[in-house]
Formats: structure tokens, sequence, C-alpha cells
């Protein structure tokens, strides 16, 4: 759950990072995890309702906080797998590894 | 699953394991002193992490899951894939580099390019030039490359496995950095062209110095950005064709604002750190071997049939020799004078500033040329004490290039010089023997063609003169060292 928390702290910060347009030495990898995250956000949640992710994130952050805590409840062990479901599928869609090559 | 048998990927681990084992002893038999031992023994270290991690999963799991059958196999094929993996990208990333070394010829430059990177650095490294069929140069660094492979199998190994692979990195020592300078194998005979390296070195001392991440904070310019969140979300997001009567899909919507500014900033900000990572190499090199830099960068770009065009990965080429060529006159005192160097280089400053304004930014690079067209002076004032220490100005030019110019017009290899205040000779600069080497060659090549029989060759008087700057080169390294 701590690792799952950090991921989402940092998806926050890519947030605010991309909305300041500050570039700083780590904000390529928390814009990378934001923009993820925003595509999980457009495929599970967005579909009919608000365009802003932030408030979808911050929800998240309070859910795995919550769990860590051992307070939280279905509702909160079902956003966070469905958000980090969708995660996985996006990054294991983007690392197809070529069995062959064809060129002409 | 593709319907393999654990049994097969259990015993074509295996293969592949002895089969890279093999290869490495191979390779590293064909290599010349000096071997890149470092390099060599992180590969081992990989190789032996990756035997240790399996053989020590499966007796993990067999206990495990001992009656489990089905969860057994699953998790086995999972645990050789990964392995297998990882020797696959050992394979195509690492090997090819070790391959490439047993082609080199003799590096008469490589003690001095040591002994420079040493000024900058206090981290161990190994260096190693690497012959490339692209043409191009490369830097590629890597930091803690074999350590950080095995880490990651850590990460994913039960208790014991983990106290083993650590044994095994601890063992190893190895240094902190490996790195590959590339060029291009037809430059392999001329010192004059392999000046380009100094950029290259350029990039090693961001990494190790950290200059990069010094210069942070740094804003994207607002305007030009928000230009770009709106053309990219007018920007059709199918590129099939879209029936008449269809609504023609962008990517305005399909995707939400916040995510085409994520897609925009991710884009901006990956061109920015390698924009600003070109600039800081060139400033470096341009204080590092002075005019040198300029001349090799302006007849390499020449060379490449260069167009004046921005890349992802690079600025455009004219803006950034008007960068050097505005560090050597405003802050390294070049062009104040008639003598033939300030002169040829006074003469490329009109003909590169039109360049630099003819040069067209679109989309992304609009964003980034902008972002550092605002931010230029306050990153060039936070580089350059990096490199003040070291920096060939003219003075210095002046106070070494002459005497060894004159040597190399006579066709002497410039290998030591009068020390005037010492009374003695002593080994010539390397940077002044590169810097003598470019005005000769740019300024006066009929002179030195002219110490030539009439039947060698023009090509081959220039051979003679990269001779002359090799042999030099290398002997007044081993004179400073053997002094």
């Amino acid at each position: 759950m701590e690792g799952g928390l950090q991921f989402l702290k940092s998806v926050l910060e890519g947030g605010r990072l991309v909305a300041a347009r500050s570039v700083s030495a780590d904000s390529y990898k928390a814009a990378l995890a934001y923009g993820e995250s925003v595509k999980a956000f457009e495929l599970v949640e967005q579909p009919g309702h608000s365009e802003n992710p932030t408030v979808y994130l911050q929800a998240l952050v309070n859910y795995a906080s919550a769990l860590r805590e051992q307070t939280g409840d279905e509702r909160a062990v079902q956003k966070l797998t469905g958000f980090f479901e969708t995660i996985r599928d996006l990054a294991l869609e983007a690392t197809e590894r070529p069995i062959e090559t064809v060129s002409w | 699953m593709q319907g393999i048998d654990q049994k097969t990927y259990l015993d074509v681990f295996r293969e592949k394991l002895c089969s890279l084992q093999k290869l490495v002893q191979d390779l590293e038999r064909g290599l010349a002193p000096p071997k890149p031992d470092e390099f060599i023994k992180g590969l081992r270290l990989i190789i032996k992490a990756v035997e240790t991690f399996l053989s020590r999963r499966m007796d993990n799991l067999q206990t495990a899951l001992e009656k489990n059958p089905d969860a057994l196999a699953a998790q086995i094929t999972f645990h050789a894939k990964v392995a297998l993996q990882i020797l696959g990208s050992l394979h195509e990333q690492y090997l090819p580099l070790l391959h490439a070394e047993s082609q080199h010829n003799e590096y008469l430059f490589k003690p001095s390019i040591d002994r420079a990177v040493g000024l900058f650095t206090k981290s161990g490294f190994e260096l190693t030039l690497i012959p490339d069929f692209q043409y191009n140069y490369a830097f590629e660094g890597k930091e803690n490359f074999a350590t950080r492979e095995v880490e990651l199998l850590e990460r994913h190994s039960d208790p014991d496995t983990k106290a083993a692979l650590v044994k095994l990195r601890k063992e190893a020592a190895l240094k902190q950095w490996i790195v590959f300078l590339h060029f291009p194998v037809a430059e392999r005979d001329s010192a004059l062209k392999l000046c380009i390296l100094a950029h290259e070195l350029g990039h090693f001392v961001d990494e190790t110095n950290k200059i990069y991440r010094d210069l942070l904070p740094i804003e994207l310019d607002k305007d030009s950005f928000e230009q770009l969140v709106d053309a990219k979300g007018k920007t059709p997001a199918y590129g099939g064709v879209t029936p008449k009567s269809a609504q023609q899909l962008t990517f305005d919507t399909i995707f939400t604002r916040a995510g085409v500014e994520a897609l925009c900033y991710r884009s901006c900000n990956e061109m920015l750190e390698r924009w600003i990572r070109e600039i800081i190499a060139d400033i470096l090199a341009a204080h590092a071997i002075g005019p040198a830099s300029y001349f090799a960068f302006n007849d390499f770009l020449a060379c490449m049939g260069a167009e004046n065009a921005t890349s992802n990965s690079h600025p455009a080429p004219a803006f950034r020799l008007q960068l050097i060529l505005k560090e050597l006159k405003d802050t390294m005192g070049y062009m104040n004078s008639a003598s033939a160097i300030d002169s040829v280089l006074s003469e490329a400053i009109p003909r590169v500033a039109a360049g630099a304004v003819d040069a067209k930014y679109r989309d992304e690079a609009k964003v980034v040329h902008k972002t550092i067209d605002s931010n230029l002076a306050s990153l060039l004032a936070k580089i350059r004490p990096v490199v003040s220490e070291y920096s060939f100005g003219a003075s210095n030019y002046r106070s070494t290039v002459p005497k060894i110019l004159e040597r190399l017009r006579r066709g002497i290899a410039p290998i030591e010089v009068l020390d005037e205040v010492q009374g003695e000779m002593s080994a010539a600069s390397v940077v002044g023997i590169l810097n003598a080497g470019w005005e000769l060659y740019k300024t006066d090549t009929a002179g030195f063609y002219g110490e030539f029989k009439d039947t060698v060759p023009e090509l081959e008087r220039l051979g003679n003169l990269n001779h002359l700057l090799f042999k030099a080169v290398e002997a007044s390294d081993v004179k400073r060292r053997w002094k």
C-alpha cells in the first residue's frame, strides 16, 4: 500500500507541475505518472463525468490513506483496484517486444 | 501463456546463459589492452545474478508450492521468462558495445581524454572509445549499470535470494561510471574531426557534476505552451479516411483538456532537457578546447549534410554555432584582434547569425526555444563556473598556439615547446596542439601543403597533418607523465 500511495502522490505532484508548466529534476517522471493516470481517469471515470481529473486523483489518495490506516471500505478497494489495473494494462500495452522485425 | 511448458523455458534459459557466458569470454579474448575490465566485470555480475536469482527462486517455489503443481508451473514459467528477458537485454544492449571495442585501432587520444575527464569528476569511471558505423558521435554513460540490474532482481526476491544477490553485488565493487564515446569509424584517422569528442565529454561532465539539475526549475513559456495545447487538441486523432458524414475525431473529442496538457507538457519537458544538455556540452567544449570546438562542430555539420532544423534531441545547428561563437567572443576574449584565427572566427559571425534567424520553430520546438531564449543568460552564468578554471581563452591561445603552430608548419610533430619561464623544453599542451592544427587547416593549408612534393595527393598531405597531431598528442602526454 505504501508503494501505491507514493505513486499516487507523485501523480498529484505531476499534475501540479503540469499546471504550473514548471520543469524540475524529476518532473518528467511525475508528469508521465500523471499523464498515465489521466488516461486511466478517462477510461474508467470520465465518460459523462467531470473533465477535471484532480478530484478523482485526490479521492484515490484518500482511499489509499484510509486503507493504510485500516479504515477503508469495499468502495475504496474497488476504486483503487480499478485504477491500478487500468494503469497496469496501459503499461503493458506500451511495452510490446517484437519477436521479429521486417523491413524493405 | 503461449502454450510452452516450463521445462522448455528452463532448458532454453540454461542454454542462453551458457552461450552468453561463452560470448563474453570470446569477446574479451579478442580485445587488445587496455581492456574494459570494469564493463566486463559488470556483464559477468549480471549473468551470475540472473543465474542465482532463478535457481534460488526455483528452490524456494518448489518448497512453498509443493502441493499446488499448477501454481508452481505458472510461477516457474513466470520467473524463467523474467530471467530470459534480462539475458535478452544484455545480449541486445551491452554485448554490441563489447564487440565494437574489438574493432578499434590504437587510441592515441585516450590517455589525454582520461586525464581531462579526471579534472572534472571525482567519481570512479572507465571510459571506452567505440568506432561506429552510424555516422554520428554519441555519449553513452551508464551509472552503476550492473548493480542497478541486480537491485531490480533483489526487489523481486525472497530474503535468502536477496541476501545472495546483495553479496554478489558488493563483492563486485564496480566503478560508478562506465562511459562509451561513439565516433564514426571513417573519422578514426582525423585528429581534427575527433575534436567533437570534447562535446561528448561535456555530457559526461554534466552528468557527474549534475549541472542540468542545478539549472532547474524552469518555467515553460506560457503563450506558446497554450498555443501548443490548443493546436494539439484540434489535431485529427484518426489517421485513416473518415466518411464524409462522420464527425472528424480530434484529440479534444477523445481526451480531456488535462490529458492533452499532460501530453504536451511531457514532450516539452523531454525536449527542453535534451536541448539544455546540448547547450551545456557545447559551452563546456567551447571553454575546454576553444576555437577547435567551433571548427570541429562546423565541419561535422557540413560533413553530415545536416539541415538547419531542430530535432527532438537537438536545437537548430545555426543556433548552436552562434552560441559557441558568442561564448568565444563575449566571454573568452576571442575576435578582438587582427590575428588569423580571430579573422576566421569573425567572418563566421554574420553567416551564422543569419542561419540562426532563419531556423524555424514549430509546436514543442517553439515552446522550448522561447523558454531557453528567455532564460539563456542565467543558464550560461550557471554553466561557466564548472569549467572556468580550465577555460582556453584568447590569452591562453596567444601564449601557447603560435609556438606549436610554428613547428607544425615545418612538418614537425609539436611534442614539446620552449617554456620561457623555466628555460627548458616542456610538453606541449594538448589543447594547444589541436588548436594549432585547426588554425593551420583553416588559414594556411596552402603553406603546409607546399612543404610536400607535387606528387603527393592533397588529401594525403592532410592525412600527414593529422598524423603529426596524433603523434604530438600522444608523445606530449607521455612526456608529461614521465617528466
